[in-house]
């Protein structure tokens, strides 16, 4: 409900604002302005639709979306020891996004040609370049670096972390859409979306909009309490089962007994 | 319908937490185990980080021994005296075993030996119960002795000898402190290894080394469950910050449910079915342990883990 609410002013805003803003100024591409993800205890993850104005006709688009915030992750590699599957290694990843999605209005290939794409970095190639992995137990071997950056993508686009999709921007005249989906596994922060327009290996037009994610009410007071007050938290979680656990024991005590 | 789960930082259909929460509260409730070494596989199975899982699990096993040990100490189950000598030998091999942990940890690789340590300790404890009441059942049906709890254990004879003896009236004992002290020790070395409660080995320890009488076994471990299990929710909540208490309310929810007609249940089968029943799940936890270190896995680079917590 919340969601349709959201998404109708989203639109009415795209109908009714933006292609005066987008005369108005120099921009030939715009997106709907910034809004937050809540993640409450009902979140369980969240599609949210992007509509924007494209003044260039022909004109093909590229979507990035990135997380703002990208710490470091350590990753375990897997070997077969005798006749079991042991973690031999241990590393450490660096300078790799934790969010990252690429949408395109056709394939990628067709839109960036060499010079774009050695410019706009954009594609798990550009990511497996600048991905820094740092051994931190076990012997290096030649194909960590290939077989740790393969393992990374797995996991992320099992979890809704990375994904890339050609020809899923819908382009209508001058409108375009296209879904961005939120998993469950989203974390707090900034997600930063950047879009282009190209036409002909030429870069006719760009923008960048941000997105929050927060987690909100119980969920943010819970996690609030966990982190900065853990001796409360920590005794509050074992009154709780011990009251809770008394009191279904006092409840069923007619039922059980001889 | 999901439900986020903040500390976790993932959603799941309530449902599924409810019924797992109710499966393994049942279990508790029928056996006098924890449930932990059932509950902590199968949280990070749907995809819990084994660390909230661990964590978690001894904060819902706390509510859902309580409840147990309620009812078992209403039915006059539970044997204090013998309850906190346990306790005091679990929390000590408890602290000893957390250093080995930590050192475990530094080595690298403490995830396999996890996994190791329970395909041994299971296969030895699951194989050993699953055949002495298998026997006993048999032997019940021809008459060849009076169905109901395993011969007195020989090395209950040599530690009636030793000092500091104690009466324990609730299990119709008298022996050595030590032995209980010990048993206790034993358990709770193991149970920060395995990042379990604990009461799967000490149950089967109780009945088979120590001769107590199975109901009482299962009383008296639920008793010291629930101090071992609030110690680990406090230590894990602020050491590791991995107490999801959106999680544990889920799983309260069945389980403490679960636990009571656990209690009932157990009044109606006899020791030795209650133990054919609990080797046979020990045995399949034990299996599963074992089919995940020989297949190939799915993806062969992980998420380093933080490894077990209790």
């Amino acid at each position: 409900m919340q969601r349709s609410v959201l998404n109708l002013i989203a639109f009415l805003f795209l109908i009714l604002i933006l292609p005066a803003l987008s005369i108005a100024g120099d921009d030939s591409l715009t997106l709907v302005p910034e809004r937050k993800i809540k993640m409450g205890l009902g979140f369980g993850g969240e599609t949210i639709t992007f509509h924007g104005i494209l003044s260039q006709p022909g004109a093909d688009l590229v979507v990035r979306v990135t997380s703002e915030s990208n710490p470091p992750l350590k990753l375990s590699r897997k070997d077969k020891v005798v006749f079991f599957w042991m973690n031999v290694k241990q590393f450490e990843i660096s300078n790799v996004p934790f969010y990252y999605k690429i949408f395109s209005s056709k394939k990628l290939s067709q839109i960036l040609n060499e010079d774009l794409n050695a410019s706009l970095k954009i594609g798990y190639e550009a990511l497996k370049d600048a991905v820094q992995i740092k051994i931190l137990k076990g012997t290096p071997a030649d194909d960590d670096h290939q077989v740790v950056f393969e393992g990374l993508l797995k996991l992320k686009e099992k979890l809704g972390l990375y994904q890339i999709k050609d020809d899923f921007i819908t382009i209508n005249g001058d409108r375009f859409s296209f879904d961005l989906d939120f998993s469950d596994r989203t974390i707090e922060g900034n997600y930063i979306i950047e879009c282009w327009a190209i036409k002909d290996g030429i870069i006719l037009g760009k923008t960048k909009e941000k997105i929050t994610a927060e987690k909100v009410g119980i969920s943010k007071w819970l996690t609030n309490l966990a982190l900065h007050h853990s001796v409360f938290y920590g005794i509050f979680a074992v009154i709780v089962a011990i009251s809770v656990g008394l009191l279904v024991g006092f409840i069923f005590k007619g039922k059980t007994g001889h | 319908m999901d439900v986020f789960l903040p500390i976790a930082g993932m959603s799941f259909n309530f449902i599924i937490i409810i019924g797992i929460g109710g499966m393994v509260g049942f279990l508790s409730g029928l056996f006098g185990v924890g449930g932990g070494f059932l509950l902590t596989p199968l949280l990070i199975t749907i995809g819990v980080p084994p660390a909230v899982a661990a964590a978690s699990d001894s904060n819902q096993i706390c509510a859902a021994a309580t409840s147990g040990a309620f009812g078992h100490w209403r039915l006059g189950n539970v044997d204090m005296k013998m309850g906190l000598v346990i306790l005091i030998g679990g929390l000590t091999g408890g602290t000893v075993g957390v250093q080995i942990v930590k050192y475990l940890r530094e080595m690298g690789n403490f995830d396999f030996v996890i996994r190791a340590v329970y395909v041994v300790v299971l296969g030895g404890i699951g194989s050993a119960m699953f055949f002495e009441s298998l026997n006993t059942l048999r032997k019940s049906k021809t008459k060849e002795i009076p169905p109901g709890e395993p011969r007195p254990p020989k090395l209950s004879n040599f530690f009636a000898r030793l000092p500091l003896q104690m009466e324990f009236k609730r299990s119709g004992l008298r022996t050595s402190a030590i032995f209980p002290f010990s048993a206790g020790f034993t358990v709770g070395f193991l149970a920060a290894l395995m990042g379990v409660g604990g009461g799967f080995i000490m149950v089967p320890t109780m009945i088979y080394i120590i001769g107590m009488p199975t109901i009482c076994a299962v009383g008296t471990d639920l008793f010291q469950i629930v101090i071992t299990t609030a110690n680990v929710t406090f230590m894990q909540a602020i050491t590791n910050h991995t107490v999801d208490l959106v999680l544990v309310v889920l799983l309260f929810s069945g389980s403490v449910i679960g636990a009571q007609f656990g209690v009932r249940v157990s009044r109606l089968l006899r020791g030795e079915q209650i133990r054919i029943l609990l080797s046979i799940i020990v045995l399949l936890v034990m299996v599963k342990m074992l089919f995940d270190l020989l297949v190939t896995p799915d993806n062969l680079i992980e998420l380093a883990k933080a490894g077990g917590g209790h």
